[in-house]
């Protein structure tokens, strides 16, 4: 088993292999070769905060959550972790309270192992810069998922020491607390996390939690409340279906009202989820991970698991934004695609208040948002619903987008309403690019005054009418949209039944 | 520069702390603050802990150079120059580092989910923090632009409640408009 060992004080890792399988004395006996100490005095640590219990030496790695790749620390301190805890730490992890704890000591062994508060400090702002990384800073505020970037950050860590009341920040929904928040994830399914395709899974799990959605045991419908999985998922074979509901829909009976299944499907490389509600029939959502996209960095965040701020340098630092950066693309990508449509769909047949999407939003954004599109675009947004409809043909809207887009000149002798005319020149202006996109070819034969004729065509291009109208017989580089009429007057005809139906309306 | 501190208050009842100077960037504050009612902390029903530290920090960025956010506006420094007819070329070239600067801010700055998106523009709308309501908007527009119905439908979860006599004449004129820029 391959691991990596990290001394606790100077930060410094070393590599180590121990035969498979093997128990801690081993291991201990391991690393104490390496940095030449007595096995007796090595303390270890899987979350650099609670010692693995010595009690039984000659139990194997495994059976103390230990796997290949982990990392781990040490010290010599015999108080450099704290003891007492009898089980595996990550057991010990469920629930808002003992992560608090756990905070707290990990504060306390901070203050006495920074002695260098001050790099410390220059480490952050590296990795503040490169992106959205506050998650991997030292401060212990900021394992808490509360963090922005930069100065808001610290700003807010000022306040939060303030702010008696609550010593444990809430989770908040926020972009760089990605990282973290999928590391307590893993941390708990971590015995589970045996294979790409799990941990991906692992990783929507992790995202439909944050969206404020909790788990459903489908054997006994209740609600899980760590942030585990149903137990026995990770032995479905080839789809894997989990339940989920919101806290909301729970009735004091214990029963669920409706809740949303997901089913994920692995196909090679690819996973496919596909998301829906679960008793009244609604549109499946489907998204399809490929793990090649995003593996890396869900692994490097998975590796990096127990390792807080253990950032030595900017390189590393780099390394890390980076991947961060890839992760809350992965982060958006389930929430858009699948996570808020479900949580709006919830909403929507129960009753529920929805999250904030599009048609949610008051009227008068809605309009501002038309006003920031060009015509053509206003002009598709009536195709998509009614509500929609009825806003985008506001006369006074084509007004100001038909000023943007010709000026108020150009409506001289025109009748109508503003989106007929707007239309109308419109259609004006694509005859006119379309003659110019074809004026090249007409052109190009004679760049030198020599006829060219190009081997592959069959017609050469100066003597081969191009598509639409008599362009063919027009000279190069001059615009008679009047001549180029037949096939376009067909056109117009066309537009105009468009912007009818448009105001139909 | 001054630097009282505000206290702003989310609708779940957090608190949060911002410069003074910061927060004019929000016209609501703004007339707060001028108006003498600072009592404290300001109550802020409608926006969340989750929301809050992301307009502060758009705020701390925007809060006290009102100037910047509006030459961008008016498209670039051009507009200067004409204004100023003694032109310093240095200035010039430092203004355009610094919108250079504030642009890269801002694209990262709005690499968000949806959710936030609307929520950030609910609450700059709230606030009246043009700047921000701008960016924001024009996010929500970028994913309109050169759509079909179909995937702008997909894209916001949409329902279309068209009869089907509607829906037929719908895909015509999305046809219609459709070609328009087919030559582009």
């Amino acid at each position: 088993m391959k691991l990596r060992v990290r001394a606790l004080e100077s930060k410094e890792t070393l590599r180590i292999e121990t035969p498979s399988p093997s128990s801690l004395q081993d291991l201990k006996n391991a690393i104490s070769e390496k940095i030449s100490s007595l096995p007796e005095s090595l303390h270890l640590s899987l979350n650099r905060k609670d010692e693995i219990p010595d009690s039984a030496p000659e139990e194997s790695l495994q059976s103390l959550g230990i796997t290949s790749g982990d990392l781990i620390f040490y010290t010599l301190n015999p108080n450099g972790f704290s003891r007492g805890i009898s089980t595996v730490t990550q057991q010990t992890q469920t629930g808002e309270s003992s992560q608090s704890q756990a905070c707290n000591k990990l504060s306390e062994i901070q203050s006495e192992t920074l002695n260098k508060p001050d790099d410390s400090q220059t480490i952050t702002r590296d990795l503040s810069s490169g992106g959205t990384s506050s998650a991997v800073s030292p401060s212990p505020q900021q394992e808490e998922p509360v963090g922005l970037s930069e100065d808001v950050d610290e700003h807010m860590n000022e306040f939060e020491e303030m702010d008696v009341d609550e010593p444990a920040p809430e989770i908040t929904r926020n972009s760089s607390s990605v990282p973290s928040f999928m590391k307590k994830v893993f941390k708990e399914e971590a015995v589970n996390a045996g294979s790409n395709s799990k941990l991906l899974i692992i990783s929507v799990h992790a995202v439909l939690l944050e969206s404020g959605f909790v788990c459903l045991d489908s054997a006994t419908k209740q609600k899980i409340t760590s942030f585990r999985l149903p137990q026995g998922w990770a032995s479905m074979t080839s789809t894997v279906c989990v339940n989920y509901t919101v806290p909301d829909l729970f009735r004091s009976g214990g029963e669920v009202v409706e809740s949303v299944v997901l089913k994920f499907q692995i196909l090679g490389k690819f996973v496919n989820v596909y998301g829906s509600l679960a008793r009244k029939g609604s549109d499946i959502h489907a998204l399809s991970l490929n793990e090649s996209l995003f593996m890396q960095s869900i692994n490097f965040v998975w590796t990096n698991c127990d390792s807080l701020g253990a950032v030595t340098d900017n390189n590393e630092s780099a390394v890390k934004s980076n991947h961060e950066k890839k992760l809350f693309e992965f982060w958006k990508m389930v929430k858009d695609g699948l996570t808020l449509p479900l949580l709006i769909d919830l909403c929507e047949k129960t009753g529920l208040v929805s999250p904030p999407c599009f048609m949610l939003l008051p009227t008068e954004l809605k309009i501002l948002i038309l006003d920031f599109l060009p015509g053509v675009d206003t002009a598709k947004i009536c195709c998509i619903c009614s509500e929609l409809r009825y806003l985008s043909s506001n006369d006074d809207l084509w007004k100001q987008k038909f000023a943007n887009e010709f000026g108020f000149s150009a409506a001289e002798g025109m009748r109508g309403s503003w989106k007929e005319k707007f239309a109308i020149l419109s259609e004006r202006k694509k005859r006119r690019r379309r003659m110019s996109t074809m004026r090249p070819r007409i052109l190009r034969p004679y760049p030198l005054g020599i006829p060219y004729f190009p081997v592959r065509d069959p017609v050469p291009s100066g003597f081969h009418a191009p598509v639409g109208g008599r362009s063919d017989l027009l000279p190069g580089g001059i615009d008679f949209p009047g001549l180029a009429a037949p096939r376009l007057l067909g056109r117009r005809n066309v537009v105009t039944r468009c912007n009818l139906g448009g105001f139909n309306a | 520069m001054s630097s009282t501190k505000i206290f702003l208050k989310s609708s779940d009842d957090k608190t949060f702390e911002i410069d003074e100077t910061a927060a004019r960037a929000s016209e609501t504050l703004k007339n707060i603050i001028d108006g003498g009612c600072l009592d404290g902390v300001i109550p802020l029903p409608n926006v969340s802990s989750n929301i809050l530290p992301k307009v502060i920090e758009y705020c701390k960025k925007h809060g006290g150079d009102n100037g910047s956010s509006k030459k961008i506006a008016n498209g670039g420094v051009d507009k200067d120059k004409e204004i100023l007819p003694d032109y310093d070329e240095e200035e010039d070239k430092r203004e355009k580092v610094r919108v250079d600067e504030l642009k890269k801010w801002e694209e990262e700055y709005m690499d968000f989910d949806q959710q936030v998106l609307y929520d950030l523009m609910l609450a700059a709308n709230y606030l009246h923090i043009k700047g921000l309501l701008d960016l924001t908007v024009e996010k929500a527009a970028s994913m309109i632009r050169g759509r079909t119905p179909d995937q702008i439908r997909e894209n916001f979860n949409i329902n279309s409640d068209f009869t089907p006599e509607e829906e037929e004449e719908m895909i015509l004129i999305e046809d219609e408009w459709d070609d328009e820029w087919a030559f582009d």
